[in-house]
């Protein structure tokens, strides 16, 4: 029998008291030395730990979207689309060679987008239904990365499909 | 093996609390759950010993603190850019951060560090 069950690196009624202090604020007073990132230029290794940060110009999606929500509701979806397809086709996100981390980040971004904007859906899904297989094995795809990377319930269905296929035809407008 | 498991759950875990992928959070979580692992007298550790238990606690104490104001701050940096996810931070607790180092290896991480206490052999594992 193991002494070392894949379990709780401390017994549950420690972990119940730690739980109760932490939301008593017992936490919020603790002082914890920062961080320290390394510099590339002095690291040993010369690795560019940086290279999964977005870029500082306008690839940066939260920026990108920020500035989308600054315009009028009837713009926003055409100047997204432009850019979304601009970058990527460029690729100019930084790993943006790298399709997973290109489709999270992207997710990421219209998901904060739709959040914070409130998508009518209606249009988007209409758009959809007009493409068949193809798109719907490319939406299929897009939902399987939603479930798994965001909290259960975060959107309903219709909303993830709202979701899905407004990246879908981002990708697909012309510049 | 253990580098590899621990970094796809480090990817988890910022997926669950949608953390905008960015090595500086990994960074920041892979410190966190090294500070969880951290023991000053390794070998000196016995299984459910009251100091271990004691080092345990502090360590899952500092290493809740720094994922928190690791979220704390990538959730500022999303504010500050006027958009974000969740209307509050996400918090973790000590109780939940601890079941996620549970699945990330750190009991047996733990017991490898402590393999050589004479009374703590593969056998108990």
């Amino acid at each position: 029998m193991s002494k070392f069950d894949n379990g709780p690196i401390l017994d549950e009624s420690t972990l119940l008291r730690m739980n109760e202090e932490f939301r008593a604020g017992a936490y919020d007073q603790l002082e914890i030395s920062p961080v320290v990132r390394l510099d590339p230029k002095s690291d040993p290794f010369g690795m560019d730990y940086e290279w999964l940060e977005p870029s500082r110009d306008s690839t940066d999606f939260v920026e990108l979207y920020a500035a989308v929500l600054s315009q009028p509701s009837s713009e926003r979806r055409r100047i997204a689309s432009a850019a979304v397809r601009r970058t990527a086709l460029t690729g100019s996100l930084a790993g943006g060679t790298d399709d997973q981390v290109f489709q999270k980040w992207l997710g990421q971004g219209f998901v904060g987008l739709c959040h914070e904007a409130g998508p009518t859906g209606v249009e988007l899904l209409a758009n959809i239904r007009k493409d068949t297989e193809v798109l719907s094995e490319r939406v299929r795809g897009i939902l399987t990365l939603f479930r798994e990377t965001l909290p259960k319930g975060s959107f309903t269905s219709e909303e993830e499909i709202t979701i899905a296929s407004a990246i879908i035809h981002a990708l697909k407008l012309p510049q | 093996m253990l580098f590899r498991s621990v970094c796809g759950q480090i990817e988890r875990f910022s997926e669950d609390y949608c953390v905008r992928p960015s090595t500086g959070f990994n960074l920041i979580l892979f410190r966190a759950m090294s500070h969880a692992m951290s023991h000053p007298s390794a070998d000196k550790l016995v299984p459910g010993d009251r100091w271990t238990q004691v080092i345990r606690e502090k360590n899952l104490t500092e290493s809740v603190k720094r994922v928190n104001t690791g979220l704390k701050d990538d959730h500022e940096a999303y504010r500050r850019k006027g958009l974000t996810v969740f209307p509050k931070p996400p918090v973790v607790d000590p109780q939940t951060l601890s079941s996620w180092y549970s699945n990330w290896g750190i009991p047996y991480t733990l017991f490898a560090m402590g393999t050589k206490d004479a009374n703590w052999g593969i056998e108990d594992v």
